[in-house]
């Protein structure tokens, strides 16, 4: 781990620009240490505040654009593969009606708050035709809060890294979990909101209560 | 409150459970974040380590950059700058006698400081 940190001050801000590339399209690689990394030596005037931003933000940008281009280039053909079968052309139907509903909200929060799956949604996005314009705005925006939060971190924890990578951990864990939450509960609303309407549909209690 | 959490288990149970486990998640990433709030600003690391710079030696160590250069016996420099892997390697030393004499070095430097400032 060491020797890749490293690379982070000799190489500068396009060794940066790779990694963020490379992680976007499934290569194991640690942007977010280096990132953090990144952000401290910017605190130390070792590196470049705007170098250092640019070459990750760039590097996840078109990392995403590679990976969503792939599924539109590959994924179309696999897609319309799988859709020669009735059953499966349905799933495929459901699955891009789907993306084109909900895809752009995805691609976001894939990005930066469930960053593990940013590949996989780039290649599904691309694969399920959702509109160039609009993933390319989604995922931009997405890359530009992940690479603020890391390299924020790594510059205001510049003393202890370990300490700034557990910090963006928590930081990052608390905004998905509160999420979920709120998606959870937007849900359950929705869904008791639909059964006050449908009276058959209602608890006994609940009906009682109106008899 | 628990009638309106059996009404929403039987309304959407699915929703019901992962909205616990979330919500149960996030207040235990809160209570972290607070708890580190309050303990203060974060301690530095403990050990100098090969690939730290200089610069970031003389930030987070608190030693002014021109005696950290004197220590090290490198002159003032723009543009990138090499860590103590690639000073140990360009004077041909062991990069862990180097981050030895360093911790030395900057140990009698902070002891020098304190004792001037108490007897100030």
């Amino acid at each position: 781990m060491t020797e890749i940190i490293a690379l982070v001050t000799t190489c500068g801000a396009g060794f940066l620009l790779a990694c963020a590339f490379l992680s976007c399209l499934l290569v194991p690689i640690p942007t977010s240490i280096m990132m953090i990394t990144a952000g401290a030596f910017v605190a130390s005037e070792d590196l470049v505040l705007w170098q250092v931003y640019g070459g990750a933000l760039a590097g996840a940008i078109l990392g995403d654009q590679v990976g969503f281009h792939i599924g539109r280039w590959g994924g179309t053909q696999l897609i319309e593969r799988l859709s020669k079968s009735p059953a499966r052309k349905k799933v495929a139907d459901r699955a891009t009606k789907l993306v084109d509903k909900h895809g752009g909200v995805g691609v976001f929060f894939s990005t930066w708050l469930f960053a593990p799956l940013g590949p996989y949604v780039n290649f599904i996005a691309g694969s399920a035709k959702l509109g160039g314009v609009r993933f390319t705005i989604w995922a931009t925006l997405g890359e530009t809060i992940w690479v603020t939060i890391y390299v924020s971190f790594g510059y205001l924890f510049a003393s202890n890294l370990t300490l700034a990578s557990q910090y963006a951990g928590n930081t990052l864990g608390a905004i998905a979990a509160f999420a979920l939450a709120g998606a959870m509960l937007f849900w359950i609303v929705k869904s008791l909101g639909a059964k006050d309407l449908n009276p058959e549909k209602r608890l006994p209690e609940q009906a009682s209560e109106t008899i | 409150m628990i009638r309106q959490l059996k009404r929403a288990y039987s309304s959407a149970p699915i929703a019901t459970v992962v909205f616990a486990i979330s919500l149960t998640l996030a207040l235990g990433f809160t209570t972290r974040l607070i708890i580190d709030a309050f303990d203060g600003p974060p301690q530095k690391a403990t050990q100098i380590e090969e690939w730290m710079t200089p610069r970031f030696i003389s930030r987070n160590w608190k030693v002014p950059p021109e005696v950290m250069r004197e220590f090290l016996e490198i002159e003032k420099r723009s543009g990138r700058p090499d860590n103590l892997q690639q000073i140990a390697d360009s004077r041909g030393i062991d990069v862990e006698a180097l981050i030895q004499e360093l911790e030395l070095e900057i140990l009698k430097f902070l002891e020098d400081r304190k004792t001037d400032r108490e007897s100030k």
